[in-house]
């Protein structure tokens, strides 16, 4: 052999010079240039292997959220999905049972999240890598809960039943005996998107919209899919309280049905996340919610119509529909929540004269 | 009888008795006692919600004017209900028992088939059918010039619907009765002048009462309790019954499930007079027809009579599962759920199998077939198994306090599922026994939630065979286990085949007691059905319903010769 051995020490600073370059690189996890989780978080959560999550985004939309976490992190994600109150009464039951199992936790309404806290089951403080570009309004100031994902109540009318002249452009046109006895709306009773929707109704865009609204004697569905069902078949004309999403999805598949946006801006409601204590993965879970709230996972969120936590990420985004920028996206707060909650529904149903 | 054998029989009896009792107490009273527990305390139990103090306020938060008008709804909905199902349900079984009706196989076949479709598929496919505006009937009748709306979404229309989809309960176990009913005592009729209506309303009626009395009862009461249709029916309309009610209580925020514990409770209560003033309108009469006498079977000539039956037959087959499955069909192979007017149903350009094959080709839907058709298989064994022993129990022994068993396996009719669901949640989850979060607990679930309809349908069958048939055995030296397995079982065989039927379908398309138990790797496939519903996927939810109904007729034609008992 004419090569020369090399020298044991020329291997000992290759052996180095490649462990500076590759140790951070691989160690750490940046997508895009972002960091979403340091070394140590993501090596432990990559022994981890595994994420179980517990949430009340529908099962088909969180598919494609939890296939690109899956891809960016290889961390294999499985998902249990409940309506709010259902996952509310599971999660507590498990926990004082001793088998809550579930790493992350989210549910769309914050007062129950605040007693999840009070409980101590859903109690780790965590600080993502975003936190500070994430406004106060959609996050617990410790870390505890973020609203990971902000789906849109909109207004959607048929266009088979409402002249393209008549369609409404702001909450305002609601408001009109045309409409009467052809328009839908959700009951408050059905959670925290209705709750939202009207305190932002009341708010922002008339203090007198419910009673207005009330005397053109909607149809008041006991949740959000069968209005979905009836606008999209015309046996309403319109409605206000359905999510932007599966009305897309029948635009797309050739349903005269409209998505509107109107002028006054939209009410959000929030699928509000965090660690639970009694985490098998928890550095699985802290990866997950820092990945959820980074730019990219807010843009992949995005994609499915919702609007993520970090501001950074883009507009949501559905084909052929124009979503209001950011700044005029409204979230009912978790104070007013708590304090109004209440009040607000029994008010709600007096006016609407639902028991 | 020596005094050794005498203990030793004695001590037997009484072990019989403390498993079935220890049986039905775990899958029963123990999930009971949780809610009768909340009901009396002032916070969510077992959910660490701090101090329970008791209470009364439950129950008088309950009695409300609204509960009450909801409470008068549910009595017309299970009323009207009843009504349409017993008719449908009793000309249908009458027809294929014990006449001479064209295509017999294929009428058995519409007696039960409304069965497949899962109520929440029912509703759905209905509000498509007959809402006033969009439905599909009233498009067509628009169409055709016909100036004739229907409204199904109205107490009539619940009712109906209702009806219509309880008939098989009637079905199956008259069906069953009437198949055992003496022919002799008919022709007798017959022969002394009787026409046949007189025949009917005098011998063949009278003679299958308990099965009458039992069917609409259990049907009764579980129109009252069920949920789906009223609620898809009836919410967007602001109609409300007590089941809504509940689960509105369990389900909003805030909740009040102890509330709701009241009221399952009170409704509970309900239940029970009722089976008692069953038992003691039944009591004292004797309805056994199948002796040692022997029995052939003899079909009553309808004559004239055949082809109005038949399009009767035809007529119920197109309402119950013809034009749903219709409706399905168009579900499943639209692009979208619009409509525009009668030409559109027949507008290929609007069809594609791209719904159908996605869900036939999604993991989800695949992992929740075959969970669902495992935990179905389980409770449908372990179910027919274990109520036949408690039928048997109950009418052909002396142990003691056995008529209890019965009382207590009514119990489960009266709880909503979703309550059951949750005191099953709470009953199981605090053991520590491997069962939370496997397929065990749904298997669980369903057998109890269904204890009712199998235990039921066995016995309607077992209290038609006159025991002189099993004392020949016992007395010509067969063992009590040799004259179940090779006098009785025969006998009843249609009965409990009957039954495994009835569990493994009610299994399959079950929803709310599945809903606090599934986890990711027990998800059944009705969880995901209401899923795709709740997301508002209804190409989806159209999709899975057509090829799980496929499924069950698969299971139905190959099951179909079971169902006659081996005379």
């Amino acid at each position: 052999m004419g090569h020369r051995k090399p020298s044991s020490r020329a291997i000992a600073a290759a052996v180095a010079a490649w462990l500076a370059i590759a140790v951070p690189a691989e160690a750490q996890l940046a997508v895009d240039g972002e960091t979403v989780a340091d070394a140590k978080t993501f090596e432990a959560a990559k022994k981890e292997g595994r994420l179980l999550a517990y949430g009340t985004y529908p099962g088909d939309m969180m598919k494609p959220i939890l296939a690109a976490f899956e891809s960016d992190t290889g961390i294999k994600a499985e998902y249990v999905r409940l309506p709010t109150q259902g996952m509310y009464q599971r999660v507590t039951a498990e926990f004082a049972a001793k088998k809550l199992e579930a790493d992350y936790i989210d549910l769309t309404d914050l007062p129950l999240i605040q007693q999840l806290i009070n409980r101590g089951i859903l109690n780790v403080p965590h600080r993502v890598p975003a936190f500070e570009q994430i406004p106060a309004a959609i996050k617990d100031p410790q870390g505890r809960w973020y609203a990971v994902i902000r789906p849109v109540a909109v207004i959607a009318v048929n266009r088979s039943r409402v002249a393209d002249a008549d369609i409404p452009k702001s909450w305002k046109d609601l408001i009109n005996p045309k409409w009467k006895g052809i328009v839908g709306t959700v009951s408050i009773d059905a959670g925290g998107s209705v709750l939202s929707l009207y305190s932002f109704l009341r708010e922002k865009v008339d203090p007198d919209f419910w009673p207005k609204f009330a005397a053109l004697t909607p149809r008041i569905y006991p949740t959000i899919a069968p209005l979905t069902t009836d606008i999209a078949r015309g046996e309403i004309a319109l409605g206000i309280g359905a999510i932007a999403e599966p009305i897309w999805l029948q635009m797309k598949a050739g349903a005269p049905v409209k998505v509107v946006f109107p002028s006054e801006g939209i009410a959000v409601f929030p699928a509000a996340g965090g660690i639970s204590t009694t985490a098998k993965n928890p550095n699985a879970a802290a990866l997950f919610l820092n990945w959820l709230t980074s730019k990219r996972g807010g843009n992949v969120i995005a994609r499915g119509g919702a609007y993520p936590a970090n501001p950074g990420s883009n507009r949501p985004h559905l084909e052929g529909l124009e979503y209001p920028s950011v700044d005029r996206v409204w979230n009912l707060q978790l104070a007013e929540w708590m304090a109004e909650r209440e009040s607000r529904m029994k008010l709600w149903r007096e006016t609407f004269g639902v028991k | 009888m020596p005094a050794r054998s005498q203990t030793a029989s004695l001590v037997l009896k009484g072990s019989i008795s403390a498993v079935l009792f220890a049986l039905l107490g775990a899958l029963v009273l123990v999930p009971m006692a949780m809610v009768v527990y909340a009901a009396f305390i002032d916070v969510l139990p077992f959910s660490g919600e701090g101090e329970a103090a008791w209470t009364l306020d439950n129950f008088r938060a309950v009695l409300s004017p609204e509960v009450g008008a909801a409470a008068l709804n549910t009595l017309v909905v299970a009323t009207g209900g009843t009504i349409v199902a017993l008719a449908f349900g009793c000309t249908m079984a009458w027809l294929a028992a014990r006449t001479d009706v064209p295509g017999k196989s294929l009428v058995h076949l519409a007696g039960v088939m409304p069965l497949f479709v899962s109520l929440l598929v029912a509703a759905v496919t209905w509000s498509l059918l007959g809402a006033g505006h969009s439905g599909y009937l009233n498009i067509i009748f628009r169409s055709l010039d016909v100036p004739l709306r229907i409204e199904i979404r109205s107490l009539a229309g619940i009712a109906l619907v209702e009806g219509i989809y309880y008939a098989p309960y009637a079905y199956i176990i008259l069906f069953g009765a009437l198949t055992l009913v003496n022919p002799d005592l008919e022709e007798a009729a017959a022969v002394h002048g009787a026409t046949l209506r007189q025949t009917l309303g005098i011998i063949s009626f009278p003679l299958v009462r308990p099965a009458l009395i039992g069917s609409a009862l259990l049907i009764f009461v579980l129109i009252a309790e069920d949920f789906p249709v009223p609620q898809i029916l009836g919410g967007p309309v602001g109609i409300e019954t007590l089941s809504m009610r509940i689960y509105n209580m369990m389900t909003r925020i805030p909740s009040y499930p102890n509330q709701a514990g009241a009221l399952s409770l009170m409704l509970t209560i309900a239940v029970w007079v009722l089976v008692y003033t069953q038992r003691r309108i039944l009591a004292g009469a004797d309805y056994r027809t199948v002796t040692g006498k022997g029995l052939r079977q003899r079909a009553i000539e309808l004559g004239p009579w055949r082809w109005p039956a038949t399009a009767f037959v035809v007529l119920y087959a197109l309402v119950a599962v013809g034009l749903p499955m219709w409706a399905l069909v168009q579900g499943a192979l639209r692009a979208n759920l619009f409509i525009p007017n009668a030409a559109a149903f027949f507008d290929l350009s609007q069809f594609s199998l791209r719904h159908v094959l996605d869900a036939a080709a999604s993991t989800a839907v695949h992992d929740g077939f075959v969970n669902s058709l495992m935990a179905a298989a389980a409770t449908s064994a372990f179910g027919c198994v274990f109520f036949f022993t408690l039928v048997y129990a109950v009418n052909r022994t002396d142990l003691p306090a056995r008529q209890w068993l019965e009382y207590i396996a009514m119990v489960p009719l009266a709880l909503p599922a979703i309550v059951l669901a949750l005191g099953v949640l709470w009953t199981w989850v605090s053991l520590p026994l491997p069962v939370y979060g496997s397929l065990a607990i749904l298997v669980i679930a369903f057998t109890t939630r269904f204890i009712p309809q199998g235990y039921r349908t066995i016995s309607s069958a077992v209290i038609q065979i006159h025991d002189d048939l099993e004392h020949a055995a016992l007395v010509a030296g067969a063992s009590r286990w040799q004259t179940i397995k090779w006098v009785t079982l025969p006998l009843v065989r249609g009965g409990v085949v009957a039954a495994a039927f009835l569990l493994f379908v009610l299994s399959v398309r079950e929803v709310a007691a599945s809903l606090f138990l599934y986890t990711t790797k027990t998800r059944v496939l009705s969880i995901v059905l209401l899923e795709s519903y709740e997301s508002g996927l209804w190409s989806t939810v159209a999709s899975i319903s057509l090829l799980y109904t496929v499924m069950l007729v698969a299971i139905t034609l190959v099951g179909l010769r079971w169902m006659r008992p081996a005379l």
